[in-house]
């Protein structure tokens, strides 16, 4: 297996893990049936806010997979 | 009949009317064959694959349940498929999509069951495979028919009933689709998703603004129903678990598979990648708040009931005009799924089944006549099915996507993992069906759920499953094992691939 092969597979393997660990952070336990202040435009809360950082975390995964790892 | 029903009928009537030109005008560009009828001779560029790909995964799930469920439950609905569909899913596109569309390109694979059954050359598996993903692509498809229904329903204020408004829909849908076939279908697809993006956007903003705006609204439900803020009627599990299981699901569907198949190159399934959780999010944003909105507009609705919040919504707050605009946005969605799925289950058919038996002879012409009769045939049992359904639409899908979720492992084994054995991902789909089934009919006891949904056990018994029979089983020796990794090699390394099926 050649040299850019073998960091093509620890790319996959560090993406993967960290789509693992997003998968296990976006339930916010410690704000679950918690009335929380409406913190922007009043209408959004911080937990609204935090499970669009998930989003946003996982948007940049799949462009960085895209960009990086798949190869034409 | 009131001027309400009139104008909503005459909008939707030019928007068939539109979507019923365009399969007419794709059936020019019909070139008879299997491969055209159902993979549009696989040449689709980034919009209209996106259109495709997308249009078959934005359904009455989207325009009807989400909105549905967040009249009852609140706001977590949105983050409930989006924080971890929107972009697992495309992260899925490369992991399966990747290797699934090369081999498309060179064996000529369409169906899910083709690509792993021929892993091992094993019939059995493919068959089981087939059978699986039918017998839950059925109901899904039930879900677009009822979603639609209930909107034209609502929309009309029951002038048209539901099943009437189920009949109608599934004959716009049949037109277009035993017209143009796949190309038909992702063009009408193109149109539609542009429909329903910018429709869902409008529908928001004259809602909320309606609603006296978004702060207002959400002050309103704050007010009424502080637990569809907080979070306190959805369980922690439930979330965990649903989000495993919507991640998981929709690559082994098979009509957004069989659409990632149908792809030109890798650079269109890279573009199209990064573009879906764009509109996902949007789309559940969207739909999930104005269906927490809608609790505290339109109170007292029970259960199922909910699914019609949003033609509900627009009948009480905006214009006649708009609603029947809005409403054929509605509409988009939820046919866009719909034919993708009649479209997908028939290849399903014609090549998993028919193709063994004595058929396997027949020409294209008679493969595609027999196809346009299955697609019809299809699309009766579910408006029967429909007809008779009680159940929400959240209800029917959550089960349904526990079923296909629990694919992906040997989906996986098919294409990462060379010790992997075909009987392995026999029982390993075998099982956990068992499970998935026996603990969704209250067969298997309640308390091996451990609070989460029942898809999620079954995705680990799935796992466990084939790992442990891989190890007892002798590893694999065939030929198709071999061809499979060979062709990922290559590919890694850059080296051109001739088609075998050309």
């Amino acid at each position: 297996m050649n040299a850019e092969l073998q960091s093509r597979r620890k790319k996959e393997l560090v993406v993967y893990l960290l789509a693992a660990i997003l998968m296990i952070i976006r339930v916010d336990f410690w704000w679950w049936d918690q009335e929380m202040p409406m913190v922007l435009f009043g209408w959004i809360n911080v937990p609204m806010l935090y499970q669009f950082g998930i989003w946003v975390a996982g948007f940049l995964l799949v462009v960085y997979v895209a960009n990086y790892i798949w190869t034409d | 009949m009131t001027q309400q029903v009139a104008v909503v009928l005459a909008m939707l009537a030019a928007y068939m009317a539109v979507i019923i030109a365009i399969g007419v005008y794709s059936s020019r560009f019909s070139r008879g064959t299997m491969e055209d009828y159902h993979m549009g001779s696989r040449s689709f560029k980034s919009f209209v694959l996106f259109s495709a790909v997308f249009g078959a995964n934005i359904s009455a799930v989207t325009l009807a349940g989400a909105p549905g469920a967040a009249y009852h439950v609140g706001w977590i609905i949105w983050p409930y498929f989006a924080t971890s569909w929107a972009w697992c899913t495309p992260l899925l596109f490369y992991t399966v999509g990747s290797r699934a569309w090369l081999l498309g390109q060179k064996f000529g694979y369409m169906t899910v069951s083709e690509v792993v059954g021929n892993r091992w050359k094993s019939p059995t598996l493919a068959v089981i495979l087939s059978l699986t993903l039918i017998t839950y692509t059925v109901p899904y498809l039930m879900t677009g028919l009822l979603g639609a229904g209930r909107t034209l329903e609502a929309l009309t204020d029951g002038y048209v009933s539901l099943n009437w408004s189920m009949i109608l829909v599934a004959a716009s849908v049949l037109t277009y689709l035993l017209l143009g076939g796949m190309r038909g279908a992702a063009w009408v697809n193109t149109f539609q998703t542009t429909v329903f993006m910018i429709g869902s956007i409008a529908i928001f903003v004259v809602i909320a603004n309606a609603l006296g705006g978004p702060v207002e609204a959400t002050r309103r439900v704050l007010e009424e129903s502080p637990e569809l803020i907080s979070r306190g009627k959805m369980s922690m599990r439930q979330f965990f678990s649903y989000g495993i299981i919507v991640a998981f699901a929709p690559i082994v569907f098979p009509q957004l598979f069989m659409r990632l198949l149908t792809g030109r190159d890798p650079k269109t399934l890279k573009r199209i990648m990064c573009f879906y959780p764009i509109p996902a999010l949007l789309m559940m944003f969207l739909m999930a708040t104005l269906g927490m909105w809608g609790s505290s507009a339109i109170g007292g609705l029970k259960g199922a009931e909910s699914d019609a919040i949003l033609p509900l919504l627009l009948t009480e707050y905006t214009s006649i005009w708009m609603m029947g605009i809005l409403g054929a946005a509605a509409f988009a969605a939820m046919m866009s799924t719909m034919d993708s799925q009649l479209l997908s289950v028939t290849t399903m058919i014609t090549r998993d089944f028919f193709s063994r038996s004595r058929l396997s002879q027949a020409s294209d012409a008679t493969m595609v006549r027999i196809s346009r009769i299955l697609v019809f045939v299809l699309a009766i049992l579910a408006l029967i099915l429909a007809v008779f359904s009680p159940a929400g639409i959240m209800t029917i899908i959550e089960f349904a996507l526990g079923g296909f979720a629990c694919l992906l492992a040997p989906v996986i084994g098919a294409l990462y993992w060379r010790r992997c054995t075909s009987q392995a991902a026999i029982w390993s789909v075998i099982m956990s069906q068992i499970c998935l089934i026996g603990l969704e009919t209250g067969l298997l006891p309640e308390v091996l759920k451990f609070g989460f949904l029942s898809g999620l056990p079954a995705i680990v018994v799935s796992i466990v499953v084939l790992v442990v029979v891989t190890y007892l089983t002798a590893p694999p020796q065939d030929e198709g094992t071999r061809a499979y990794f060979e062709l990922f090699s290559r590919a890694k390394e850059k080296q051109p691939e001739e088609p075998a099926h050309a």
